[in-house]
């Protein structure tokens, strides 16, 4: 099981950071979803499944019944951490639903609700924002894919930029 | 390998690789029974798991009573499984869950050679342990699953009076002797103030409930039959109803009325759907098996107002199950297991079309019924029977809500529509 890094508890604790959950249809056709409620739950990741009968919940059962991975992203602004893992539980009753319930209706109203709670095992743990992705990326092949007229290529690339 | 062990899971899971495992359990653990080990009995006497023995449709004696029961299981996807502890039944190589780690550990066998899995046992509802205003404990007038509060309007089954009853049941038993328990242990009536403060009790605890079911023994007193019942549970529905704005999410497990009793039932209560089970399709088999409701009702009247509650109801809102595996029961079964998925099959396929939902659940030799020394089919054989009722309800456009995962888990059938 993999741990949770500082800087990704930093951003999935922030309110305004927006959380994405991905899984698979039952071709294998990827299925995406933004999940507001997603956060640290000991060692696994949760979130509330609002709608019985969505694709996402389809999904999530698909997932734990046949093995399925699921992926969940976190963003805001430059920073972006993604997880991937396994679904390990699915909670319809007792303290967590209760809480993640207590939640939704704080946010919408007494009249929301809440079909289950999903806990997330995960298997691997990376940080996606794209200046450590390029950074990652340029280490290992330097010259791998970039344009010729990047700055950091070119002689005299402000001139050029200039006169453009 | 033996019937419903953890080698012939796999050996399922190979074969129908539609069906999860966690379902397959589901059957097995139903099938082959629990013990409990020490350390998990232990933990069930937690308050938050301990649901204590009152059941509200058997009687326990006094030492029962000391002892502290689990609510129903919990598979690590949410279903529900409704096992059969081995201080309940008797069996001879259960599966066991021990308490490890601040867990439940469910194993193979008491060698304890192979983990299964986690699993987990329903919550203990905030309402259990408290008293009624007229000091009934109400967890005697309403047991909790998962999602569903179940309620008994009447513990007693005039069947059983005059050896009418049905032949696998043991409701209102002691579940040794094969007969009711005395009024003076079990009293028979409910009082509908009772039943209305249970249910405003477990209101209070958010999220805890998403659908009442209520059912209780056959009284076929009233003229037409079965009149006085159905005021009874208009009575007790009304009761309930005053905690809701207008219709709510319910259930009443009865015998099938005439549509004027129907009619009456849906006008004056917040009831949502029904279901009078057939329990056994064959005509020859039903007659054997449930005497009672041939004599009081008969079959073909039986099936008819079940057809017409369609009418009353709506679509996908009148429901019908059949106790899997007692069409096989000796001497009178049929002989093959194809021949009696051939007739559940077509039973399903009638009420389908009919717009009434057919569910199965696994047939369990209770000690105090008469089939109390039947066996049961093979574990495939429920196997095949859920794929097969799944399969046909879809083609219809049905789908088991009231009787899911999450409110019985008596039904493996209904568990595989969760992905539909």
């Amino acid at each position: 099981m993999a741990d949770f890094p500082k800087e990704f508890l930093e951003l999935v604790s922030d309110p305004d950071s927006v959380k994405m959950v991905a899984t698979t249809d039952k071709h294998g056709a990827p299925h995406v979803v933004v999940k507001g409620s997603l956060r640290v739950e000991g060692q696994h990741l949760a979130f509330g499944e609002v709608i019985e009968d969505s694709d996402s919940g389809h999904y999530l059962v698909r997932s734990i019944w046949f093995n399925r991975p699921v992926a969940v992203n976190v963003t805001k602004g430059d920073k972006s951490w993604q997880v991937k893992g396994r679904t390990y539980k699915c909670l319809i009753a007792g303290p967590l639903l209760k809480d993640f319930l207590l939640r939704e209706r704080a946010k919408r109203g007494p009249d929301a609700d809440l079909n289950a709670v999903w806990l997330i095992e995960p298997a691997e743990i990376r940080d996606e924002s794209l200046e450590v992705r390029r950074q990652s990326l340029e280490a290992r092949r330097p010259l791998f894919g970039r344009h010729l007229d990047r700055a950091s290529i070119m002689a005299e690339a402000r001139q050029l930029a200039a006169k453009a | 390998m033996s019937e419903g062990d953890l080698d012939h899971i796999e050996q399922l899971e190979a074969k129908y690789p539609d069906v999860p495992r966690f379902v397959l359990l589901k059957l097995a653990l139903r099938y082959r029974g629990v013990r409990l080990l020490a350390p998990a009995t232990l933990a069930i006497s937690d308050a938050d798991y301990n649901y204590g023995p009152v059941q509200v449709f058997r009687y326990h004696d006094e030492e029962a009573l000391k002892k502290a029961h689990p609510g129903p299981l919990l598979f690590r996807d949410g279903t529900t499984g409704l096992v059969a502890f081995e201080d309940r039944e008797v069996f001879e190589d259960p599966y066991v869950i021990d308490h490890e780690g601040g867990k439940f550990l469910l194993y193979s066998d008491a060698s304890k050679a192979r983990l299964v899995d986690e699993v987990d046992f329903t919550p203990r509802p905030a309402y259990y342990g408290k008293r009624t205003s007229s000091g009934k404990p109400m967890e005697s007038i309403a047991t909790a699953r998962a999602q569903r509060m179940i309620i008994c309007a009447y513990r007693h089954c005039h069947f059983w009076d005059t050896g009418e009853q049905c032949k696998y049941c043991a409701f209102f038993t002691d579940l040794n002797e094969t007969r009711q328990v005395s009024e003076k242990k079990f009293p028979k009536d409910v009082e509908a103030e009772d039943i209305y403060e249970t249910v405003r009790e477990i209101l209070k605890e958010p999220g805890r409930v998403s659908e009442i079911y209520m059912t209780a023994g056959a009284d076929y007193e009233g003229e037409p039959a079965f009149e006085a019942e159905v005021d009874r549970y208009i009575n007790i529905l009304q009761a309930i109803g005053r905690n809701f704005k207008g219709r709510f999410s319910s259930q009443l497990m009865a015998p099938a009325y005439s549509k004027a009793q129907y009619k009456k039932l849906y006008e004056r209560t917040g009831l949502t759907t029904v279901c009078p089970n057939i329990e056994v399709w064959d005509e020859r088999l039903f007659k054997w098996i449930c005497p009672g409701k041939e004599r009081f009702v008969g079959r073909a009247k039986w099936i008819q107002n079940t057809v017409d509650a369609v009418e009353v109801f709506g679509k996908g809102n009148v429901y019908t199950q059949v106790i899997g595996g007692v069409e096989l029961a000796k001497p009178h079964g049929f002989k093959t297991e194809d021949e009696a998925l051939a007739s559940n099959f077509e039973a399903c396929e009638f009420y389908s079309k009919h717009g009434v939902v057919f569910v199965s659940v696994v047939f369990g030799p209770a000690r105090s019924s008469v089939f109390h020394d039947q066996k049961r089919p093979s574990l495939e054989y429920f196997v095949r029977l859920i794929r097969g009722l799944r399969q046909i309800r879809e083609k219809h456009g049905l789908k088991a809500d009231n009787d899911d995962y999450k409110h019985c888990g008596n039904h493996a059938d209904a568990d595989l529509e969760r992905v539909d």
